[in-house]
């Protein structure tokens, strides 16, 4: 079943129209990554805007996707409406296995459909059906009533939708992922809602001959050892809530848009105060046995007496840095419903909290009043955020519109750039420290998962620029091939480079197994190639002031430091702006 | 005098019962290997199906599903059982299924089959690919089936799932898909322990 050339589905949605193309090149572009970098540069067009209807929105797996243990993620790639640019989105759930058990290694949606449309593919069907009357919809009832429409393989399908966010065409909205995962930053959203796409559906309803040899073995070795260790016990407990409190000791916890980096108040939203006040329970991504996605629930009460009803909502680190402490949120449940007014309008919830942060932040210096704003925002006032998600998702005014596009355009226009807390996009909860904004603001997703550079702040005090740059530099491939694999980033301590070669050899991928490191370097270089020819520069990057003003364990920010780790990084990263060379990328478009 | 007698004529040891209740098991696991049959495929190497009583009684197991309340939904043990029992990698190609039941929302059923007794597919089978196992449920001889389907719509729980080429799966029993449930949601348990039926 895997094979050493890729299955892909391009689908056009103007013709209604797909096409399985087998595309050579495993050991080359591997999976995830590299293959999404191959099919933007074979299917996009690297100078024309987002928006152009042929423009590519790209799923894709990795080799080892439903194979083994927490190889259960997707890239989703696509030019960005937040920057114009190559980028990609990874997200979880069922996504993966869905396209594995459709026996797709990618999926490539081009063109746009000519009426509100869902698209539900599978491995021995295509259809594309008209959804007029789900416009304006929000992501929760989006997919409840294409669980209805799409009536087969329950909990065997993945049900990819957007809100009105992604319809408005918001620069941060998401894609909702079976209702708790997400491609979330970078505007994903919005691609679908630019292609009139409201929803696709993935049905894995096809099943393969198991690889002979030694793959059964190793599954349970892997298996074993993934529950075995304290994984499960990190991740399936608080989870990544549990680091709230470290960081907030540290002094690098972002607090009420980054005017502070560490509250006594955290007392009431740490990872343990969740799980006891609000956690309902966990749910895993299939094909992965951890289980670290944390459902939270709120209850509402209705008008009358006596009569509530409950909202479930998913939490982690981010999602509560973004909708708590950086709005200076401290009760648990109203930081979940925040998150769920962001969620039903598919904003990504760390873009739109921290943009909510600097709209409160610049209300309270008089840059922006009420006739902007709508309602008053205020830190710590839980109402006036939850309608205010709701206006910037819906891009209900001229104001919400332009802030939905990124917090820099606003402050473009409104004033406050100085205090706008961007890293190359909104940023990650992470202040700790300047290898981190370095890293983050020119780093490839924008992500604080690109590279270890959070990590490396908490554990380095020294300020030695090449050692840092060069600990980024070393990190990305690796990094890349596990996105690439697409595997759970939480089980890089487990793929090591030889744990993922004896994986890829019981598979029957001797060739990949054999050629990971020029793989990864490969990729790394194929993806900044791709982000290069659609217009990335990373001299124009800015990091605002407030980023210079932070004080964390390590004492302030030092200024030049922090410039000369962004000079270096970017100097470094020119050496990829070459042009694509790669004989079998440059074949006809298939 | 029977084969049996002239093995414990044989063998003087105390515990000469009990080697003839193995021989009895080696010969079953050597009949079914025969046939095809994956219930017995699966005897040697589950040890559990069988557990010999001092009364000598054979004592049959059932997969239950007695804590779905705290299932996460990752297919864990679908997995395996399409992998080990199957040869397959699929969600659906397995013994037990693992479906949501309203979204992810409202949390996750097993189907899997319930051991009827007697149970209306193995009546269906019209080539006794199926046929009634001691205790509820089936034993499965594969070569045996001709892939017609009318197992299917018999199961009043919907626990045999046929795949695009007519094949078809269905839980055996054999519980080795209990140990591959990181929450422990499922048990392999001797019917007359088993209190409730839960799902």
């Amino acid at each position: 079943m895997i094979s050493e050339h890729f299955r892909i589905l391009h689908y056009d949605l103007h013709r209604r129209r797909g096409k399985i193309i087998h595309q050579e090149g495993r050991n080359r572009y591997v999976g995830g990554s590299g293959l999404a970098a191959l099919l933007f540069h074979l299917y996009g067009t690297p100078e024309a805007s987002w928006k152009e209807a042929e423009q590519p929105l790209i799923l894709a797996i990795g080799p080892l996707t439903g194979l083994f243990p927490l190889m259960s993620k997707v890239v989703c790639a696509f030019k960005s409406p937040y920057h114009d640019q190559y980028t990609e989105s990874h997200g979880g759930g069922r996504a993966a296995l869905a396209m594995r058990f459709a026996g797709l290694d990618a999926i490539v949606i081009t063109g746009k459909a000519q009426s509100l449309s869902c698209l539900s593919i599978g491995a021995n069907h295509i259809e594309c059906k008209e959804v007029g009357f789900m416009r304006g919809m929000n992501a929760i009832s989006s997919g409840r009533l294409m669980r209805r429409m799409f009536g087969a393989n329950a909990g065997h399908r993945s049900i990819l939708r957007i809100g009105q966010s992604g319809e408005a065409g918001s620069a941060m909205a998401c894609i909702n992922v079976d209702t708790y995962r997400h491609f979330g930053r970078m505007g994903s959203g919005a691609v679908m809602g630019d292609k009139n796409l409201k929803g696709i559906i993935i049905h894995g309803d096809s099943d393969f001959d198991q690889p002979r040899g030694d793959y059964p073995k190793l599954y349970q070795k892997l298996y074993t050892e993934v529950t075995a260790t304290d994984m499960m016990h990190k991740y399936f407990d608080l989870g990544t809530p549990a680091n709230l409190e470290p960081l907030n000791e540290l002094q690098s916890l972002p607090w009420r848009n980054l005017q502070k980096t560490t509250d006594p108040a955290i007392t009431s939203i740490t990872g343990k105060a969740f799980a006891e006040d609000t956690l309902l329970r966990n749910a895993a991504c299939s094909g992965c046995p951890v289980g670290c996605i944390h459902i939270g629930y709120f209850r509402e009460k209705s008008l009358q007496a006596n009569r509530y009803h409950f909202h479930q909502v998913a939490y982690d680190y981010e999602p509560i840095f973004a909708a708590g402490t950086m709005l200076g949120i401290t009760d648990s449940f109203n930081i979940l419903r925040i998150l769920d007014s962001l969620e039903k309008v598919s904003l990504d919830a760390m873009s739109g909290g921290v943009a909510l942060a600097w709209a409160t932040e610049a209300s309270e210096r008089g840059l922006i009043s009420a006739n902007e704003t709508l309602v008053p925002l205020r830190f710590g006032d839980t109402d006036g955020y939850i309608q205010a998600a709701a206006f910037l998702g819906k891009g209900i005014n001229d104001f919400y519109q332009t802030l939905a596009q990124g917090t820099l355009k606003a402050a473009a226009r409104y004033g406050g750039g100085e205090f706008a807390c961007v890293l190359g996009q909104e940023m990650a909860g992470y202040a700790t420290g300047e290898l981190f904004f370095a890293a983050q603001s020119l780093g490839f997703r924008h992500s604080h998962l690109d590279t270890g550079a959070y990590s490396w702040d908490q554990k380095n005090t020294d300020k030695d620029v090449d050692k840092a740059v060069d600990f980024l530099m070393e990190d990305e491939p690796d990094r890349v091939l596990l996105t690439s694999m697409v595997a759970c980033l939480f089980a890089r301590s487990i793929y090591t480079g030889e744990m993922l070669a004896e994986c890829l050899h019981s598979v029957g991928l001797p060739g990949l197994a054999a050629s990971l490191d020029e793989a990864g370097e490969y990729i790394r270089k194929l993806r900044w190639q791709v982000r290069f020819a659609t217009g990335y520069t990373p001299d124009e990057v800015v990091i605002p002031k407030r980023f210079y003003s932070v004080k964390t364990w390590k004492g302030e920010i030092d200024k030049v430091f922090l410039d000369r780790l962004r000079k270096e990084y970017g100097r470094r990263l020119l050496r990829f702006k070459v042009p694509i060379d790669d004989p079998s990328a440059d074949k006809e478009r298939p | 005098m029977s084969f049996f007698t002239a093995v414990d004529k044989a063998d003087n040891s105390p515990c000469r019962g009990q080697y003839r209740k193995n021989l009895m098991v080696a010969i079953m696991i050597t009949v079914a290997y025969y046939n095809d049959c994956i219930y017995g495929q699966y005897l040697a190497k589950t040890r559990l199906y069988y557990r010999c009583h001092p009364d000598s009684e054979v004592v049959m197991k059932l997969l239950t599903t007695p804590r779905m309340d705290q299932c996460t939904g990752c297919h864990s043990c679908s997995l395996s059982c399409a992998r080990m029992i199957h040869k397959k990698l699929s969600w659906t190609c397995a013994g037990i299924r693992i479906e949501s039941s309203g979204g992810i929302s409202s949390g996750f059923r097993a189907v899997r089959c319930l051991a009827c007794e007697p149970a209306p597919c193995a009546e269906a089978c019209p080539t006794s690919a199926f046929s009634q196992r001691k205790g509820g449920g089936i034993v499965v001889r594969k070569k045996l089936c001709i892939r017609c389907g009318a197992c299917v719509p018999t199961c009043p729980v919907d626990a045999i799932y046929e795949n695009i080429q007519r094949e078809v799966f269905v839980c055996i029993h054999c519980g080795r898909c209990v140990d591959f449930c990181p929450q422990n949601c499922l048990d392999y348990e001797e019917i007359d322990t088993i209190e409730e039926v839960l799902l």
